[in-house]
């Protein structure tokens, strides 16, 4: 935990923002957060930004959400005491680097050849202004010649920053695996009886994934482990059954919500579902939509792929993986085991197989 | 309602020219070979149009899209 209260400012995300809109706080005020945990959600001219907190401690708000707040201003601070006062706001108010992944360090021509050359990270040379060559080469030096001959020894690599979004993607994702166990059950299953059951079916949309939903969701009631997740040594159960849909189809990879499916019929999953894939081709999902998930759902069957393993979610138990011919249940150790994936996945398929008989 | 038209709807979706939409132009090419494509079609006719005709999904054509909003439109009123 920091000594002193740490500021975390807003990053500038891209060079037209002056300000930026504080969406979502992810964490409560004065809640306990890791180092790494995505605290809060920033709309930006361009996309949504997940900030995390740099350093373990409890959070303490600076600003509402909804609040236009200016790059480079105070967003919040990690204390080490949630009670004790926040410093006046001052200009030398101690902060964390920015939380984009960049170094606050200006690098000049010469320097930063010499940084990509060594496969050096540029956050170690963070708070020291214009970087020239004689500084780096003074940071190789000090570390030590067995180090530098380690460094040179590699294979000569070309450096390319990762865009923000996969940046933010990564935070996201890295936060729902600290300390995770997470294991895995599957079982072959084919659509192809459910989509043409779904295809005698156009008033009902046509596709299979509302009937899946809807079953999912019936059986996350049953089993609710899986609509959980493990936080403090304790299983935390979620009242509400609201389920994500992995879509990247060439705006990014993004998991909007589909809130309260147990208490939807079909149909209407279907019609939420056709409007989230519009507000997903009209870059219009913004961090409302993708908040709030329970469990999710990724359906790589379009892309050929049998086995997929993709990552549970922050705050998440579990994620339902769809193949072609399989269907694979990940699921977090810590709060069950693979005989209750198992049971889950049995349940699911057998329900899908009745709506395949019956066309309803 | 937005005030968009179908063609307007159609052409925005996939990424044409509103003008070279006609009754035979195909929603089964490219552009709308996925089943996202197909889902943000009834999607937006619902949202720019204010037809809610789920089986628009399974249009092969544009004229076959127009009749099958054109019969949607005359249930709802109905």
């Amino acid at each position: 935990m920091p000594d002193e209260p740490l500021a975390v400012r807003v990053p500038r995300e891209n060079v037209n923002d002056e300000t930026v809109k504080l969406a979502n706080w992810l964490a409560a005020d004065r809640q306990k957060i890791r180092a790494g945990e995505v605290v809060v959600a920033l709309e930006t001219s361009k996309a949504v930004v997940e900030v995390p907190a740099p350093e373990a401690g409890f959070i303490r708000y600076e600003h509402p959400e909804g609040a236009e707040i200016a790059v480079g201003e105070i967003l919040f601070y990690v204390v080490a005491d949630p009670a004790a006062p926040l410093p006046a706001r001052t200009a030398g108010a101690p902060s964390a680097a920015p939380v984009d992944g960049e170094s606050t360090a200006r690098f000049s021509a010469k320097a930063r050849a010499l940084v990509d050359e060594h496969g050096l990270d540029p956050a170690d040379f963070s708070g020291r202004g214009l970087v020239r060559e004689s500084d780096v080469r003074k940071f190789l030096a000090a570390r030590g010649p067995a180090k530098a001959s380690f460094e040179t020894s590699r294979a000569a690599a070309k450096r390319e920053p990762l865009t923000k979004r996969k940046l933010t993607e990564i935070r996201h994702l890295a936060a729902g695996q600290n300390a995770g166990l997470a294991s895995s059950v599957g079982f072959a299953y084919s659509m192809e009886g459910l989509r043409r059951a779904a295809a005698r079916r156009p008033d009902g949309g046509g596709t299979p994934m509302p009937i899946i939903l809807h079953e999912i969701a019936r059986l996350l009631r049953k089993h609710p482990v899986f609509n959980a997740y493990f936080e403090d040594d304790a299983v935390h159960y979620y009242s509400a059954v609201n389920i994500g849909l992995v879509i990247d189809a060439g705006r990014g990879l993004k998991a909007p919500v589909i809130r309260g499916v147990d208490e939807k019929t079909p149909l209407d999953v279907a019609r939420e579902m056709q409007d989230l894939m519009l507000r997903y081709l009209s870059d219009e999902i913004d961090a409302a939509a993708l908040a709030g998930g329970t469990f999710t759902i990724s359906d790589l069957t379009a892309e050929g792929a049998f086995v997929v393993a993709p990552l549970i979610n922050y705050r998440q138990s579990a994620i339902l993986a769809m193949g072609v011919g399989q269907f694979t249940l990940v699921f977090d150790h810590r709060l069950t085991e693979g005989r209750a994936a198992a049971v889950f996945l049995r349940e699911l398929i057998a329900a899908l197989r009745r709506h395949e008989e019956t066309g309803a | 309602m937005s005030g968009k038209d179908l063609k307007t709807v159609v052409a925005e979706l996939a990424g044409a020219d509103p003008a070279a939409i006609d009754a035979s132009f195909s929603l089964q090419g490219e552009a709308f070979s996925s089943s996202i494509k197909k889902a943000a079609l009834v999607a937006s006719i619902r949202r720019h149009l204010g037809v809610d005709c789920m089986q628009a999904a399974f249009a092969k054509s544009y004229g076959e899209l127009e009749a099958m909003i054109a019969a949607s439109r005359a249930r709802q009123r109905g």
